[in-house]
């Protein structure tokens, strides 16, 4: 599929790259690459050849979940086997401890050990470079040295992952895991390591000792979610993001104002393709391995407020923010400007979590104050096909959009520029055929009802198996033709 | 953790149905493969060739035969315009010339060859063919020696038994290794190519007519061939030297026979040499040095007049290139402009205009001399910028009258002549083989008896 190789990777042409992830270190494996499927076909087979025994099957897991992280930098499976076996002790600790002042200490240990490393790992530039800025702003000398931090991939997600374990043991929510290869299985499951959905242990780990089942139902529906997930990945967000998106934010003067909103649109389409179609790979993955993973996105872009925006986009972050941060925060629970705080508080740590920089802070800022508005107004969450909710959804769509705009560009200026060529009469840029028919299929794919799109499934279910695998067949000629080009998951860099 | 066996136990409930359906997917691997092999549309040839079917497909839909044709490479493509030169050559308004460039992207000798072979002598233009002409079609650089095995150009498993495998690196045994895949991708790049990418160069072109490409397994199998002779011209290198003389004898063959072939054609031909920015010529020192020691004089050899654009000091300022190798807009209309005026004007007969100094001539230095590189029978058709005007920038104006065109006997002669020096050369190079003789291997200057005609020079 034209992807990186399988092992220290540099993918696709720099120049084909989004500008975001030319920052970003190197991707693992791709699942849009050869190296993914020999590495998965492998693992499947011995899985349930193993499936017999638990001890068998999660060692395998294990194993190929380190080999799957060690492929990109085997220096960073020190980290993540530290941070699985702090939270693994601190949790039995917690658990042990009798008193709340001992369960508080040792709680504020897995926070300041887990958020201590995120933050060094993913801050520590970022913190130098604002020192740097504010000596200088002072007149002194700003000479601090950089320490070129290295991001870890998938930091943010695993870290997330035993965060919540801990703090659900010390809510006294879940029972500690005794087994330590089944904790680490959890922590470092491959299909969802690097970039999510962020799974709960509570969730994750009653199905490690169970019995896998694959059914015919599951093994096709998993297998439709990966070539759906591909397609949205390679054809729909790959072909936007370096045909639209990559050209309007590196030379926005060259649009109109027409050719600019189709940008950002396409902008909004490509995040959407790419990183759902990672979460439909992963949950599909899972699936063929007997494990259910949660849904992480429900056609977010027919929200028709703030509030169920956040209710269809990137769940599993969601409601881990929402129930370790905004509830720890006090949630609702103190009052109206209490609640506004919290909100605000919540979301711009959530744009934080994206990244060090500013404008993921402004992004989760103004997220946050769409969440206000959202309480002021107070919409009534509405679902059908009346046409005001569609004019709702149309709103909506637009607010989320200039959220993009922000989240994607790097500087104020960059994102002004876009904005600023909304006004442009006429440009030079011209869509392609091709770039309008991704975006009409990638807009069908989140306004068709959920009735329709299941009567669709079924239908294809009900086609002679010949002819469906000749159907998937042509459907990775289509892949390796739009994914000449690869370039790397965009949220792998979060 | 248990170790036995869980009391419930798995459930692997695959069957006959997922058997099928992997069976199918299966199954239209070679399906496909053997469809696409047996179509016309071998598609999946590498882009730089789609574009240069889709060049030689303008030209050959084009409603009428233009009077000047231009065949080069990107350089020609972006170097050249033809509207200034149209313009130029159209102020007798009875007698409007058109003038068209035929770029190739990647144009090597061989290419060429089969371009003057398939498309020029059946149907030459009607007054003059003017050839740009450059050191890249003779070697690779280094970085590019291993794209330029072909392996792209595989299609088909039935393409498989001309692939070395023993001798791949693993990139390309990955290339390789796809190949029965592409059928699978046919449908898809039918698409691209009848959607946005014939309409990319329906744009890019203006002048072809929207008509499906011709069929690209002949020419695909031909440069796979080739590819792999090219490679192996490669490989038995010496260890790099960026000193050695980097031509490769199979371009240099394949260009010695067009020389031959383009002795025979309907019309005059002149060959340029397009300007490049000084530190590309340093940096392909070696390259350029061959070039000259050992192409330009064959050119001069077989009669052809040539006209070389890098000494004019106004097309190598740094403010007319694109990159290194490649003029910009200005640069573009600068060139295109003295081409017009120097080399195709004298050469059919059209006198300088009027109003020859309009918006189109921007000299930006005071202009050098462009020497001719004449040919053996010692005819200058002009002797441009030989100084008249340099302080204005304007090279001498175009004489009246065209030069008289051979005859078909003197054009015999005139090929039987060039063959002869041929046959000099290769036994002088023969000689020369360690082994043969005794002598080091020489070329270029350095092989006696190699001097050009008179004018020839080495392009030096």
């Amino acid at each position: 599929m034209g992807g990186p190789a399988f092992g220290p990777l540099t993918s696709g042409p720099a120049g084909a790259l989004d500008r975001r992830v030319e920052l970003a270190p190197p991707p693992p494996v791709l699942f849009n690459s050869p190296e993914f499927v020999a590495f998965f076909v492998l693992v499947f087979g011995a899985y349930w050849a193993l499936a017999r025994w638990e001890a068998a099957r999660v060692w395998l897991l294990l194993i190929a979940s380190y080999v799957f992280y060690g492929a990109w930098d085997a220096r960073f499976l020190v980290l993540m086997g530290f941070s699985t076996l702090l939270d693994y002790g601190l949790a039995l600790w917690i658990e042990r401890a009798r008193s709340p002042g001992r369960r508080r200490l040792l709680m504020g240990l897995s926070l300041a050990a887990n958020l201590g490393l995120l933050g060094f790992f993913k801050y520590c530039n970022f913190f130098i470079e604002q020192a740097r800025s504010l000596l200088r702003a002072f007149g002194a000398s700003g000479d601090l040295s950089s320490l070129d931090v290295i991001l870890p991939v998938g930091i943010s997600f695993y870290t997330f992952q035993t965060l919540s374990y801990t703090l659900d043991v010390y809510r006294g929510q879940l029972r500690a895991e005794r087994s330590l290869p089944r904790f680490a299985l959890f922590v470092a499951f491959f299909p969802q390591l690097v970039a999510g959905p962020i799974v709960r242990a509570s969730d994750f780990l009653p199905q490690i000792p169970r019995a896998p089942r694959l059914t015919a139902a599951a093994f096709e529906s998993g297998l439709a979610l990966i070539a759906w997930g591909l397609f949205k990945k390679v054809v729909i967000a790959d072909l936007l993001g370096t045909e639209v998106v990559d050209p309007l934010w590196s030379r926005p003067e060259q649009f109109g104002g027409l050719a600019t909103l189709l940008g950002i649109y396409a902008y909004a389409l490509q995040i959407y393709g790419d990183f759902s179609g990672y979460s439909d790979c992963a949950i599909g993955v899972s699936r063929l391995l007997g494990f259910e993973l949660c849904e992480n996105f429900d056609a977010p872009y027919r929200a028709c407020s703030p509030r169920d925006f956040w209710r269809r986009w990137h769940i599993s972050l969601s409601t881990w923010l929402r129930d370790y941060l905004y509830i720890s925060l006090g949630g609702n629970r103190d009052g109206t400007w209490r609640t506004y705080r919290n909100l605000i508080l919540t979301m711009l740590l959530g744009g934080l979590w994206h990244g060090a920089s500013w404008m993921f802070v402004i992004w989760g800022a103004y997220h946050g104050l769409l969440l206000v508005l959202d309480r002021l107004v107070d919409f009534k969450f509405v679902d059908g096909d009346r046409p005001g909710v569609w004019l709702r959804r149309l709103v909506m769509f637009q607010f989320t959009c200039l959220g993009w705009v922000l989240f994607r560009s790097l500087t104020l200026e960059d994102a002004g520029a876009v904005l600023g060529s909304l006004t442009a009469a006429r440009g030079e840029f011209q869509f392609g055929p091709f770039v309008l028919l991704a975006m009409a299929v990638a807009f069908l794919t989140q306004l068709l009802p959920t009735p329709r799109r299941l009567a669709l499934e079924s239908w294809f279910q009900s086609w002679p198996p010949l002819l469906r695998g000749s159907a998937y067949a042509l459907g990775l000629g289509l892949l390796l033709t739009a994914g000449s080009g690869a370039r790397p998951f965009i949220y792998f860099q979060f | 953790m248990e170790s036995a066996p869980d009391a419930t136990g798995p459930h692997f409930g695959l069957g006959r149905p997922q058997l099928q359906l992997l069976l199918g997917f299966l199954l239209t691997i070679p399906l496909a493969d053997a469809l696409l092999h047996h179509s016309d549309y071998r598609l999946l040839v590498p882009e730089v060739h789609i574009d240069n079917q889709v060049q030689r497909y303008a030209r050959a839909v084009a409603e009428s035969r233009e009077e000047v044709l231009i065949v080069g490479s990107s350089r020609v493509q972006a170097g050249i315009v033809p509207g200034p030169i149209t313009k130029y050559l159209s102020q007798d308004e009875t007698r409007p010339r058109s003038a068209r460039r035929l770029p190739f992207q990647a144009l090597t000798a061989w290419t060429l060859e089969r371009i003057v072979r398939d498309e020029l002598l059946p149907d030459p233009p009607r007054e003059l063919l003017v050839i740009g002409i450059e050191e890249r079609m003779f070697y690779r650089p280094t970085h590019e020696a291993q794209d330029a095995l072909g392996f792209g150009l595989l299609n088909s498993l039935a393409d498989w038994p001309q692939v070395p495998w023993g001798e791949l690196d693993a990139r390309q045994r990955k290339s390789a290794l796809y190949a029965p895949l592409r059928g699978l991708q046919a449908p898809w790049i039918l698409a691209v190519l009848y959607g946005q990418g014939l309409s990319r160069y329906r744009r890019m072109l203006d002048e072809t007519l929207g008509q499906p490409p011709e069929t690209f397994r002949d020419l695909s199998r031909a440069e796979f061939q080739f590819a792999l002779d090219l490679r192996a011209e490669i490989q038995s290198r010496p260890a790099a030297d960026p000193d050695a003389d980097p031509l490769l004898p199979l371009e240099v063959a394949a260009f010695e026979r067009t020389l031959a072939r383009l002795a025979r054609l309907g019309c005059p031909v002149r060959f340029v040499i397009l300007p490049v920015a000084p530190e590309y010529e340093a940096g392909e020192r070696a390259g350029f040095r061959a070039f000259r020691q050992r192409i330009l004089p064959a050119i001069a050899a077989a009669g052809f007049e040539l006209y070389d654009f890098n000494r004019h000091a106004e097309l190598r300022q740094p403010g007319v290139f694109g990159n290194p190798s490649h003029l910009n807009d200005v640069g573009a209309v600068a060139l295109s402009r003295l081409l017009a005026h120097a080399v195709i004007a004298p050469a059919i007969g059209v006198a300088a205009p009027a109003d020859w100094r309009d918006e189109y001539w921007r000299p930006v230095l005071p202009a050098a001399a462009v020497e001719p590189q004449a040919g053996p029978e010692g005819a200058r058709a002009s002797e441009p910028g030989s100084g008249a005007e340099a302080g204005s920038g304007d090279p001498a104006p175009a004489p009246q009258s065209p030069r008289p065109e051979l005859t078909p006997e003197q054009r015999g002669e005139r090929e039987a002549a060039f063959r002869r020096w041929l046959a000099e050369q290769q036994a002088l190079e023969a000689q020369a083989q360690p082994g043969a003789g005794g002598e080091p291997k020489a070329d270029g200057e350095s092989k006696p008896g190699a001097a050009p005609p008179a004018g020839g020079g080495g392009g030096g």
